[in-house]
């Protein structure tokens, strides 16, 4: 059985809907900076957590909301706007505000939001938040075809995503936008990219090392479902690559050579030998001087064994034919 | 804002290992000592212990207990639980580092993970219980956020006037696939709702209740593009999300 995963909007006016929240800008600024427009997500470093201001500005206009109302065929009066916030790992939610769309939409103007002084509210979430503005149908309507009618059905939504980072490695990616693909040099249609800076003589290997992901699907990597599990698994695997490969070439630099590899990290580079270590357990091999040796090879010579390894140790093949049978929980 | 002490992943993970393999190690050091020592963090550790006392360690019987019966006991600590913890901003409660370090320091609460996703001699399969994280999907198994969560829903319900006690809506399952780890999750009234909706088919109809959770978990989820339960009244959602929860009944049941 195949599950469609795509959304089909099963009324008329949906993209009038999409069009009146396109025109919202939701503004941030941190401790008193000039404001800036918010794209779809963005990183966010949590000392700056309690100095965010963000604004939602409205710039609704009379004819889009008439648009909307004649294009769904649902009347004004019928139609809420909603802004709510829902952290990412504490996951509590709240209403920010609600309008009627009936009102003189002008007097909307804009709505300041700080995230610091929600304070019971889910902004602020230590471990992210996404704040949400929709219209929804406010009460249910006679069944009618092609026209929304059950109470509280979101005509349109549109969010902005904050992302702070967490000190777990592969826990926070970073959006991959056009303008960081320009910055990279990676081409435009690019999913994901690993970068690692120099990492021997380093304690804390992780923050030296940068995952991206295409901002589209991250704002979806929120969500816990097996495709998301998959993809962060495969991109565990990459980081994996990335690191022992840099940590290969850097040992070479300081003149190691093959077969004293292990060796020489376990003497003199503990963060990297620690992570050698994690590495054989993940791949659930015994965790001895010969393996961790492997894994420094591989990575540069033989990648595809290490990926098999660490697919074996992960799962990942449990994970992919869940996703493939319908990608449910 | 106000500082809160935290435990760094690694620094749990090695005490973890350490406790596995039966060393006795120092708790594991909080990222900031000063403000883990404080009197205002000393004061939640105190309640914490007191419930956990309350609730696993003066009960006798609590270590013969198995399965769906485990679980009941979490979810009657978890409305203390959350009291403990309910006026906390969500800066603090959203960081995992927070509750590895209410965890590694509440030997209680740190007894009762181990027990209730493990038994007494055995250790959870999985390092997340004790809030140590690899992939984000792992933060529904932290014991600790998860009771948490599970209160906050829980204490939605009683308001709501779903339940007297909510041990009538215990179910690992139940709760794992249908309401921690979905979007329904976010929502307090939309998660007490579905568990009491689905709990009461399942007895009215005689359904197991792991297969109806299941089927109703994939209906309500498909919801998600058209509604966001955060944004709805419970009215709203309580046609909405029993109508699917029928529907999979009665797919189950063709009768």
């Amino acid at each position: 059985m195949r599950t469609e995963q795509r959304t089909i909007v099963p009324f008329r006016g949906a993209s009038a809907a999409d069009a009146l929240l396109d025109l919202i800008v939701f503004e941030m600024s941190i401790d008193g900076s000039a404001p800036t427009p918010a794209e779809e997500v963005e990183r966010l470093h949590s000392d700056h957590l309690s100095a965010l201001a963000l604004t939602a500005k409205f710039g609704f206009s009379e004819d889009a909301v008439d648009r909307l109302a004649v294009e769904t065929g649902i009347a004004r009066s019928n139609m809420l706007l909603v802004l709510v916030a829902t952290g990412n790992v504490a996951r509590r939610s709240s209403i920010l505000a609600k309008w009627e769309l009936d009102k003189d939409v002008s007097d909307l103007g804009a709505h300041a939001i700080r995230p610091s002084s929600v304070g019971m509210a889910a902004l602020g979430d230590a471990g992210g938040f996404t704040v949400t503005a929709l219209i929804r149908l406010r009460s249910g309507l006679e069944r009618k075809s092609l026209r929304a009618h059950v109470a509280g059905t979101v005509l349109s939504r549109r969010s902005v995503t904050f992302r702070l980072p967490q000190d777990n490695p592969g826990l926070s990616p970073i959006a991959l936008t056009k303008e960081l693909r320009e910055d990279l040099g990676i081409p435009e249609h690019s999913m994901t990219f690993v970068k690692c800076d120099s990492l021997l003589e380093n304690d804390d290997l992780t923050s030296r090392v940068s995952v991206y992901v295409d901002e589209t699907i991250l704002s979806e990597l929120t969500v816990d479902t097996p495709a998301t599990r998959q993809l962060q698994a495969s991109l565990s695997i990459d980081i994996v690559i990335a690191m022992a490969s840099q940590i290969h070439r850097e040992l070479e630099e300081v003149g190691a050579v093959r077969g004293a590899f292990a060796e020489l990290a376990k003497q003199n580079y503990s963060a990297s030998s620690n992570f050698l270590e994690r590495t054989c357990k993940s791949m659930r091999v015994p965790v001895d001087a010969a393996h961790k040796e492997n894994i420094l090879d591989w990575a540069r010579n033989d990648p595809a064994s290490l990926r098999a390894y660490l697919e074996h140790g992960w799962k990942v093949r449990d994970l992919t034919v869940r996703v493939m049978r319908g990608g449910e929980a | 804002m106000i500082a809160h002490p935290a435990v760094s992943n690694e620094a749990m993970r090695t005490y973890l290992r350490e406790r596995k393999a039966g060393i006795s190690p120092e708790l594991p050091a909080p990222s900031d000592p000063l403000i883990a020592s404080s009197k205002v963090w000393s004061a939640f550790l105190a309640v914490g212990k007191k419930v956990m006392i309350e609730h696993y360690v003066n009960d006798v019987t609590v270590p013969t207990l198995h399965g769906e019966k485990k679980d009941a006991l979490e979810i009657k600590a978890s409305l203390d639980w959350y009291a403990v913890f309910k006026d906390l901003s969500s800066e603090i409660t959203g960081d995992l580092g927070f509750w590895r370090w209410v965890t590694a320091y509440t030997p209680q609460f740190f007894d009762f993970a181990r027990w209730r996703d493990g038994s007494l001699d055995s250790w959870p399969k999985k390092e997340a219980a004790f809030g140590i994280m690899r992939l984000i999907g792992d933060s529904p198994e932290c014991v600790a956020l998860r009771m948490y969560r599970r209160g906050l829903i829980c204490t939605r319900g009683s308001e709501l006037g779903l339940w007297d006690d909510p041990r009538e809506v215990a179910g690992t399952d139940l709760w794992r696939s249908g309401v921690l780890r979905r979007a329904i999750g976010y929502s307090p009234d939309a998660a007490a709702i579905y568990v009491k909706a689905v709990v009461q088919l399942s007895n009215e109809k005689k359904i197991s209740l792991t297969e109806l959770a299941r089927l109703s978990a994939k209906r309500v989820n498909r919801l998600r593009p058209l509604f966001q339960w955060e944004a709805m009244t419970p009215n709203e959602i309580k046609t909405l999300v029993e109508g699917q929860i029928h529907t999979a009944a009665a797919e189950l049941s063709p009768r």
